[in-house]
């Protein structure tokens, strides 16, 4: 090769070289903005506000590095290249793998683990196994099926049927209440080899058995299986469909007394294909290809449907839909996980229900419609009101807690579900019992709020933090608790913590702090 | 700012390239290398910035007062207050904390040190003008008369955060004359590619499966067999991390006009300890050799203990911690030992066993450098050599190792200079054929590890360096 013809490719490649790189800059600023991504089911990261604090601790500019990855010129297509270039890193066996991954945590384990156990929840000491603290202890994949592996244990079971007890004590005994344990995929899929420890169903039955008797126990979990051929799971998500969900309505209906509708009663709507929250977790091909449809069946009864947004006017709400026409996921459902909603049907029977879910419950709620003449459905995860208030001045008759069982083995759930139940906040303002509860702190406490704990040390590229522009970190035990507020009243505290909680950090606590200690 | 970044690829670097090739005064090139450098370091650093400015600006000055008293009672002053001071404040940032947990253990008090957050890139500039000031002392060099080029040397974004530690003497004509050669443009390009791809492409994936396994809250737990893939992953990932990071840097240089010494040279192929240390960091290596090890009498007075403070002083670089020291001691031992046995003995065993030996010893190294808790280091050393109830494998091992077997031949082919002959390869079969499809698969090469790299960090905002903090 000449010298000329070298210099002359030499300068080709610097051409194509920075082409790429300004082609790039110019489409990243040229490409309108999207807030959402669907793909991800989260928000971007939005441009950070800038302001000296932000810019002193680096996080500004941190932020920024964020923003551009979130916003980058066609970031589906790049992301899709990834899992090409994944895929192609080895042999993926056709049927099955198994996944461990902090990001597996889903909705059920993830932040509060072993130290806020001692916070309010346990009334009697309970030994906790260290090793079984999440629930979720990873995903197998299984002939194309996203299966999460149960790590529940019994421990948890006496706490959560504490909590339940609790309901019913404080119930008159007219009012009936149901649980029902609500197994997932690993029941019905898990092959038989990989079977190991605790199943979800044994751990449902050892719950059951530590109920007050006059809880009534809906155990699905033999009816559901004989349906296992059926569309009753997705493959990719890690709910059941409304199939599986109809399926634990008829157990139901045999405990309340209530007759069920036939399944050819409801109108089938075909919504076609999507891929689900486990698919979104791993992007394993084998999930992509089998992927998932969604089939609703919807209801034929006259209902109406509000989605209250004080949580202590139950009447007064915007109208939603039951089967929401802009998603086509398992979100659609009773339009996705929102705090609090009532449904008013045409039935005439005297029994209003109020259901204590989380997302498990929201196919079941529709078929639910059918049979009461109230329906209020709360989501423990976000309500903020006051189930003690709501059962006992709408005339409640009925209430069910459709709890799957890697909730009721996760100690922040537990906590959340008897924490809503409020007894002394129904009598009081919400102010008084956030005076209340500062009272019970000694004088100068600040109170910070924790969004997230782990055992490792996390820095700010952590999924869970870098959305965050500032917060602090503090060192409890073996735990690194993730901090943000500072504060020294509790109602303050009260409101960020809610804040974050409507970030999607549901988990989300107050903790108080004297002179720089963690008050337990 | 970190090269593996969207930020510093898409905006950064293409306004720098702009900004930089539109004038060709000289004056004004270097000023933009310049505020280009400190943004890139405020980025990350947005306050010790101007501890970087600062400290930078009282070397300049020592080595102006240096060569204007050679020879005198006040060069020698100067000489030792510029040690004083860089590593005063490399003390202070990196290892007070250290002193002071160690004094609290020791004596039982309770001292409390505010805690200040390391500067990046500390360890690197504090070693690259103490090395200037001692060539300027020395008579080595001539003292750098202007500022703004002095500051460039010092901040050049290339080299400022993970190394190589550049010196003054293997640039100094570049700083004041650079020819624009399209071809080391060209080169550069590709170079930088590579390390981009090492980085992204093959260090980020092994960190993954490092977490998993090392990080484990119940490492324990681990069969054998995963403790050992998981130190193999680190290995894998703390060679691709920072030669991909020096390739980079060498490459950015080259697009500048600027000609690094190479830092990397094949360290896995080694065949003793004190060979892979001629091949790992090489920088940081030459500089313990010719300003600590050779001034104390290299190996003619005190050999030994010569050796031991330097690997000491060595693994303590790495990082504030015991773990760290015993790492550097660790290797101290090996190439005593070595010294001991003679490499006159050692050549007669064959290459492969020796590389064997290199190979384990530098992997249960890493595992030593990898763990700064004592009692997972312990944890993990039981399971390494099956001393404690574990199994020897799970079957889960054996699906990640088949969902990544193509990677993980493509890791350890690349650890083994099999990429360098094929570039020789194609350099000469291109020089012979003169044909226009072998020069446009140079061109497509680099633009399909960009591509790749391109992907992996939009799918993934999570990019740390491990080298970053050091």
């Amino acid at each position: 090769m000449s010298a000329k013809k070298f210099h002359k490719t030499s300068a080709l490649h610097l051409i194509i070289f920075s082409s790429v790189l300004i082609i790039c800059a110019i489409l990243f600023f040229a490409v309108p903005k999207i807030n959402i991504s669907q793909m991800e089911n989260r928000k971007l990261t939005p441009f950070p506000l800038y302001s000296w604090q932000n810019l002193e601790n680096g996080s500004y500019l941190d932020s920024i590095d964020l923003y551009v990855a979130d916003h980058f010129p066609f970031r589906d297509r790049w992301v899709d290249l990834v899992d090409q270039y994944r895929n192609a890193g080895g042999i993926k066996d056709g049927e099955i793998a198994i996944i461990e991954n902090d990001n597996f945590s889903m909705e059920s384990t993830d932040s509060t683990k072993l130290d806020s156990v001692d916070l309010n929840i346990v009334q009697d000491s309970i030994k906790l196994d260290n090793a079984k603290l999440g629930s979720a202890k990873g995903l197998m994949i299984y002939d194309g099926m996203g299966i999460q592996i149960f790590g529940g244990s019994n421990n948890y079971s006496k706490l959560f049927a504490s909590v339940i007890n609790d309901y019913r004590s404080t119930f008159d005994s007219s009012i009936n209440i149901y649980y029902m344990g609500i197994p997932a995929h690993g029941e019905y899929y898990m092959p038989d080899d990989y079977k190991k420890g605790n199943s979800e169903s044994k751990n449902i039955a050892f719950t059951a058995t530590l109920l007050n008797p006059q809880i009534k126990s809906v155990f699905i979990a033999d009816y559901i299986k004989q349906h296992r051929k059926e569309y009753i799971f997705f493959n990719t998500d890690h709910h059941w469909t409304d199939l599986g969900s109809y399926y634990a309505y008829q157990k139901f209906c045999e405990a309340a007394a209530l007759k069920a509708t036939p399944i050819e009663n409801y109108n089938i709507e075909y919504r076609g294909k999507f891929l689900g929250s486990l698919y979104q977790l791993t992007r394993d091909q084998r999930l992509k290809e089998k992927g998932d449809s969604l089939i609703i069946h919807k209801i034929r009864n006259k209902y109406t449907m509000k989605v209250l947004d004080n949580p202590k006017n139950y009447t007064k709400g915007s109208a939603g839909q039951m089967y929401y026409k802009w998603n086509n996921t398992y979100g659609c459902y009773i339009s996705g996980d929102l705090p609090f909603e009532r449904f008013d049907s045409d039935v005439k029977n005297n029994r209003r229900l109020v259901v204590i879910k989380n997302s498990f419950g929201n196919a079941l709620i529709p078929h639910l419609v059918q049979n009461f003449e109230t329906v209020f459905v709360i989501d423990y995860r976000y309500f903020q009101g006051s189930v003690y208030d709501l059962v006992i001045n709408q005339n409640i008759t009925d209430v069910l807690f459709p709890i799957p069982a890697f909730s009721s083995n996760t100690v922040s759930h537990i906590q959340r579900i008897k924490s809503i139940l409020k007894i002394a906040d129904a009598k009081k303002s919400s102010q008084v019992a956030n005076l209340q509860a500062q009272k019970e702190y000694p004088k100068g406490t600040i109170f910070k709020v924790q969004i997230c704990s782990s055992k490792e040390h996390k820095d700010a590229t952590y999924y869970l933090l870098k959305n965050i522009p500032k917060y602090t970190e503090y060192q409890h035990k073996n735990y690194f608790l993730y901090l943000v507020g500072n504060t020294t009243n509790y109602s303050e505290a009260d409101k960020l913590r809610l804040q974050m909680v409507d970030a999607g950090y549901h988990d989300a606590l107050i903790r108080g702090f004297l002179n720089g200690e963690l008050i337990k | 700012m970190v090269f593996a970044s969207l930020t510093f690829l898409y905006l950064f670097l293409p306004l720098n390239l702009i900004l930089y090739y539109c004038s060709n005064n000289a004056n004004y090139r270097n000023f933009i290398l310049t505020l280009f450098s400190f943004v890139f370091y405020a980025w990350g650093e947005p306050i010790w910035v101007f501890l970087l400015i600062f400290s930078a600006t009282i070397d300049y000055l020592n080595g102006l007062f240096i060569e204007k008293y050679q020879g005198t009672i006040w060069a020698k002053l100067g000489i030792i207050s510029t040690l004083i001071f860089n590593l005063g404040i490399l003390f202070f940032f990196k290892y007070s904390g250290f002193i002071y947990d160690n004094v609290n253990a020791i004596f039982g008090t309770t001292f409390q040190f505010p805690k200040y957050s390391l500067p990046i890139g500390i360890s690197f500039y504090t070693f690259q003008t103490i090395s200037y000031v001692i060539d300027v002392y020395r008579g080595e060099v001539k003292a750098q008369r202007s500022w703004l080029k002095f500051m460039m040397f010092v901040s050049l974004y290339h080299q400022l955060v993970a190394g190589p530690i550049v010196r003054y003497s293997h640039i100094m004509n570049e700083i004041d004359t650079r020819k624009f050669r399209i071809r080391d443009i060209s080169g550069g390009i590709t170079r930088f590619c590579v390390g981009l791809f090492k980085k992204v492409a093959i260090a980020n994936i092994a960190a993954e499966l490092v977490v998993k396994y090392l990080d484990n809250p119940e490492l324990s737990s681990l069969s054998t067999g995963e403790m050992w893939f998981g130190v193999i992953m680190f290995s894998i990932q703390i060679y691709f991390d920072f030669s991909g990071y020096s390739d980079m840097a060498i490459g950015l240089g080259r697009m500048f006009g600027f000609h690094y010494h190479e830092n990397f040279n094949y360290p896995y192929i080694a065949k003793s300890a004190t060979d892979f240390w001629r091949r790992w960091h090489i920088s940081l290596g030459t500089f313990f050799r010719d300003y600590v090890y050779i001034p104390m009498g290299g190996n003619k007075k005190n050999g030994y203990l010569n050796l031991f403070v330097v690997w000491g002083l060595t693994g303590l670089w790495h990082g504030a911690n015991w773990n760290f020291i015993f790492w550097g001691l660790f290797f101290g031992i090996l190439i005593m030992l070595e010294r001991l046995i003679t490499f006159k003995r050692i050549n007669k065993v064959p290459g492969f066993f020796l590389r064997i030996y290199l190979l384990l010893a530098v992997v249960l190294g890493w595992a030593l450098f990898y763990f700064t808790d004592s009692s997972r280091l312990l944890t993990c050393f039981k399971s390494l050599f099956h001393v404690t109830d574990v199994p020897w494998w799970d079957y889960s091992l054996t699906l990640t190792i088949k969902e990544n077997i193509y990677w993980m031949i493509l890791a350890f082919v690349l650890c083994m200079p099999v990429y360098q002959f094929l570039v020789v390869r194609y350099r000469k079969v291109l020089l012979e054929r003169n044909s226009n499809s072998l020069y446009w698969t140079g061109i497509a090469f680099s633009i399909f590890l960009l591509v790749i790299s391109t992907a992996l960090m939009v799918g993934k905002s999570y990019n740390p360096f491990i080298y970053y903090r050091f």
